[in-house]
């Protein structure tokens, strides 16, 4: 499969962003492929693990 | 390989950037931001020194299956305009691998790979 693409105009007026983090992209212009990943571990029994250090007084 | 453009920016305020963030005005081959993170909250917040290693953790080693292009997708891009133009951007923090580009690229592939730990008090305590 073919394709042509006509790009008028590119511009970006105003952005207001706060935090771009953990391998985030934020990107203007033009581009081939994305490919984004991302692993989340924060398991429940985690949560209530007891403390393992002894606790210095 | 994609015709490039010229990127022109007027105001690109950025009032952080650290933790090896890329800013770049122009264009690039490929861009691949990695992050690995542990994030350990205590209540007692004592942290002694070689307490956690991303290597014994599995999340940091397991593969992720990425898609594969495969498509036979041939695409020609004409650009009436040869200018990127950007007039003004405001960003308070660019960190820990976060990337700005005004310009042209061929492929990102970005990745994060966060761990939380959460080290409560037993009730007992």
């Amino acid at each position: 499969m073919t394709y042509t693409v006509i790009n008028e105009e590119l511009k970006v007026e105003d952005a207001s962003i706060t935090f771009i983090t953990t391998s985030s992209v934020f990107f203007v212009g033009d581009i081939k492929t994305i490919s984004l990943a991302t692993a989340f571990d924060s398991p429940p029994e985690e949560e209530i693990v007891g403390v393992t250090i002894p606790l210095l007084e | 390989m994609l015709n490039r453009r010229i990127s022109s920016v007027d105001l690109l305020d950025i009032l952080e950037s650290g933790d090896n963030a890329v800013i770049e005005i122009g264009d690039s081959r490929r861009i691949s931001p990695e992050t690995h993170v542990i994030a350990v909250q205590r209540e007692k917040a004592i942290f002694f020194e070689h307490e956690f290693s991303f290597g014994d953790y599995e999340i940091f080693f397991r593969d992720i299956p990425r898609p594969v292009v495969s498509e036979d997708v041939e695409i020609t891009t004409l650009h009436r305009s040869p200018v990127i133009q950007v007039k003004n951007i405001d960003i308070f923090s660019v960190s820990t691998s976060g990337v700005v580009h005004i310009g042209s690229g061929d492929n990102i592939r970005a990745e994060a790979r966060i761990k939380h730990i959460r080290h409560l008090l037993r009730e007992d305590d």
